[in-house]
């Protein structure tokens, strides 16, 4: 089969390698109809992910037709329209049993690296890194998933592919972004980036009783489409002081609920985001803060900081005087997706939600590294690149 | 066995007992005088060496000052391996305690540790455990650089769901024990299991060093395999990221470590192991 491979950072190439098997009774074969890049994906083609291997499978977020069903798989059969969430659930552990999906004990085959880096080992993520399990990713042919019995999700009738791609990860992510925030009917939330995960966050918000949400980015493109689809209000941080408009648009209170749809690639215009780009390029410390430390200062007081972006090590710098002083509440993780997604269907089915928008560039596998790089420069507004292999 | 039953088992050093003073009397003495000649020959000496001799005197100099050694600590025995020893009748003891939680009740997790054909489905080293006689059994796993290492086990103690104590005979080369303990997890989320693996070294405190080295190594596949009995025990298949069932295990080289070092006996030449995958193993047996 033909798959879209990592070679070095900012080196990706398009390969033919084996075609995947049944290996373990919970395991099926997709073929893989529709494949995304995903924001968390510059992570690893920037190489500030470590634990990438040449010739590693990317991708993520897809769904496609099942060809195989493993001998333990009873509830899904041949020819199935499914999805399949990126964090990967075994069901069975104490976690999964409490649906905390992505905090899975047994679905990362490598769990040594982040048993030494964060203290107890974490779930395995498809295409995500030999430290997440080091699975092979979806921009490919086929693709073997495994646990099939948790992380498969039928996609009911009336959900288009377009829509049903994003509830692998953009969507759920943004949910429990929202979900995370704990927002109250009649809140201000603030979403800082405006890609896939952002434009499902503000949209859930509002769903989640919200009365207005702010949303941030610099790129205009992606701003015009958090006002006109999902209905934010928007600040451009290149031309506007985030924390004053926030303020001043609250009535000095400040947002009572952020939400950092960012993570540690953050960009900024401030001093710190120099000092942080800086300490990183020497290998200091693996993370840049500049959408962090804006949350948490601008956050009400008592109000809750929600942390969807994705973080991988250390982090200079961080304002904890300002969360014990304000009494604010951070919460995070990785999206427990199979907890959202058939609530996320019935989202879509009733014309509530509708991620399709995101996909802006739909293309063949064989164009994946110019998708990867229209994506990442944010050319031709480029929200989404969707590969059909 | 009062030893293991105290209720912290953590082998490794408090920071408190690593800044306890640990150099005392004619030894302080003699690193305050030794690492002031030192630093003054290395000032006299001048140069890279001199500088070189400077470092070494500042810092066992600074040994004396403060009454502490790193390396020293390094060397002594945790207050658990200090009770092991006494509870074995050992003149010295190295060892490892890695314990998890399984979301199985303690019979079933017992039962499945106690039949001894299940333990090579999770200890990737493992190749085969044989039953001599009763109580005894002959192991044999494949060592370092792909060498396969036999040795001689017996079951001291067999207490149903509670605990299990594996022993090699008191000839051996190296003695060591291997305890296995069951609790249940509170809440009832299952079976906590403890193991203790603990070695008499040869050579006093030297053998004691590399010992800890190589347990080092072994805490780690410990810490492995038993993450692999709750895979096993809990999803029904031990998790792995093959594409194809024939495809060796995505695992870099450097993380496959040998699994019980400390208690081996080299017995036969270097052979080729063909590579054992997760899938093979975890299809049918269970």
């Amino acid at each position: 089969m033909r798959a879209l491979t990592w070679q070095a950072p900012n080196v990706l190439q398009v390969e033919t390698v084996p075609d995947p098997e049944i290996v373990n009774p919970r395991d099926v074969i997709l073929r893989v109809t529709m494949s995304s890049v995903c924001g968390s994906d510059l992570h690893l083609l920037g190489g500030y992910v470590p634990a990438m291997k040449p010739g590693d499978i990317i991708g993520h977020e897809f769904m496609g037709e099942i060809v195989e069903v493993g001998s333990g798989i009873t509830n899904f059969k041949k020819g199935d329209r499914v999805v399949t969430i990126s964090i990967i659930g075994c069901g069975n552990c104490e976690h999964c049993q409490r649906s905390d999906f992505s905090c899975c004990d047994n679905s990362n085959p490598n769990p040594e690296a982040t048993d030494l880096a964060y203290g107890q080992p974490c779930c395995g993520i498809i295409g995500y890194s030999h430290a997440f399990g080091g699975y092979a990713g979806s921009h490919a042919t086929y693709i073997r998933v495994p646990f099939a019995d948790v992380n498969l999700f039928k996609v009911p009738d009336g959900v288009t592919n377009e829509q049903a791609v994003f509830v692998s990860d953009a969507a759920p992510t943004g949910y429990f972004a929202a979900d995370n925030a704990d927002i109250q009917r009649g809140d201000t939330v603030a979403v800082w980036g405006c890609g896939g995960v952002g434009q499902m966050a503000i949209r859930i918000a509002y769903l989640m009783g919200a009365e207005r949400v702010i949303a941030i980015d610099r790129f205009a493109s992606r701003l015009e489409l958090a006002e006109k689809k999902a209905g934010a209000i928007t600040i451009n941080y290149e031309t506007t002081n985030v924390h004053e408009a926030l303020l001043e648009l609250t009535g000095g209170r400040g947002p009572d609920r952020c939400i950092d749809c960012v993570g540690m690639e953050a960009h900024g215009t401030e001093l710190d985001y120099v000092y942080d780009k800086t300490k990183q390029m020497m290998h200091l410390h693996t993370e840049r803060g500049t959408v962090l430390r804006q949350a948490i200062r601008a956050c009400r007081k008592g109000g809750t900081v929600s942390v969807v972006g994705v973080y991988g090590g250390l982090l200079d710098k961080f304002p904890m005087g300002a969360i014990v002083n304000k009494a604010l509440t951070v919460r995070s993780g990785q999206q427990p997706g199979q907890r959202y997604a058939n609530k996320l269907f019935e989202h879509i089915q009733k014309g509530e939600l509708d991620p399709s928008y995101l996909l802006t560039h739909p293309m063949s596998l064989e164009d994946s590294p110019r998708g990867y790089a229209m994506f990442k420069e944010k050319t031709e507004d480029c929200m989404r690149a969707v590969f059909m292999p | 066995m009062k030893a293991l039953h105290e209720p912290l088992m953590a082998t490794r050093k408090s920071q408190q007992s690593l800044d306890e003073p640990n150099v005392q009397g004619t030894e302080r003495t003699l690193s305050l005088v030794g690492g002031g000649l030192l630093l003054a020959g290395g000032l006299r000496r001048g140069g890279i060496l001199g500088l070189a001799q400077m470092a070494l005197g500042a810092l066992v100099t600074a040994r004396g000052v403060t009454g502490r050694c790193k390396a020293k600590a390094a060397l002594t025995p945790t207050p658990y391996e200090s009770l092991l020893q006494e509870e074995y009748g050992w003149t010295n003891a190295e060892a490892i305690a890695r314990t998890i939680t399984i979301g199985k009740p303690r019979s079933e997790v017992y039962d499945f540790v106690r039949s001894i054909e299940n333990l090579p489905l999770f200890m990737r080293r493992l190749e085969r455990v044989q039953q001599m006689d009763a109580t005894h059994y002959h192991w044999v796993a494949v060592g370092p650089q792909n060498r396969t290492v036999e040795w001689n086990a017996f079951i001291e103690e067999d207490l149903p769901q509670e605990r299990i104590v594996w022993s090699t005979e008191s000839t051996a080369y190296l003695q060591h024990k291997a305890t296995l303990t069951f609790k249940d997890a509170p809440n009832g989320m299952g079976t906590e299991l403890q193991v203790v693996l603990a070695c008499e070294p040869p050579a006093g405190r030297v053998g004691y060093a590399a010992a800890s080295l190589i347990s080092q190594f072994s805490g780690r596949e410990l810490n492995l395999d038993l993450r692999r009995l709750k895979q096993l025990l809990e999803t029904g298949e031990i998790t792995n990221n093959l594409m194809r069932t024939g495809m060796a295990e995505r695992v870099p080289a450097s993380q496959v470590s040998d699994v019980m070092p400390l208690e081996g006996e080299v017995i036969s030449e270097p052979r080729t192991v063909a590579p054992r995958t997760d899938g093979t193993q975890a299809g049918g047996a269970y």
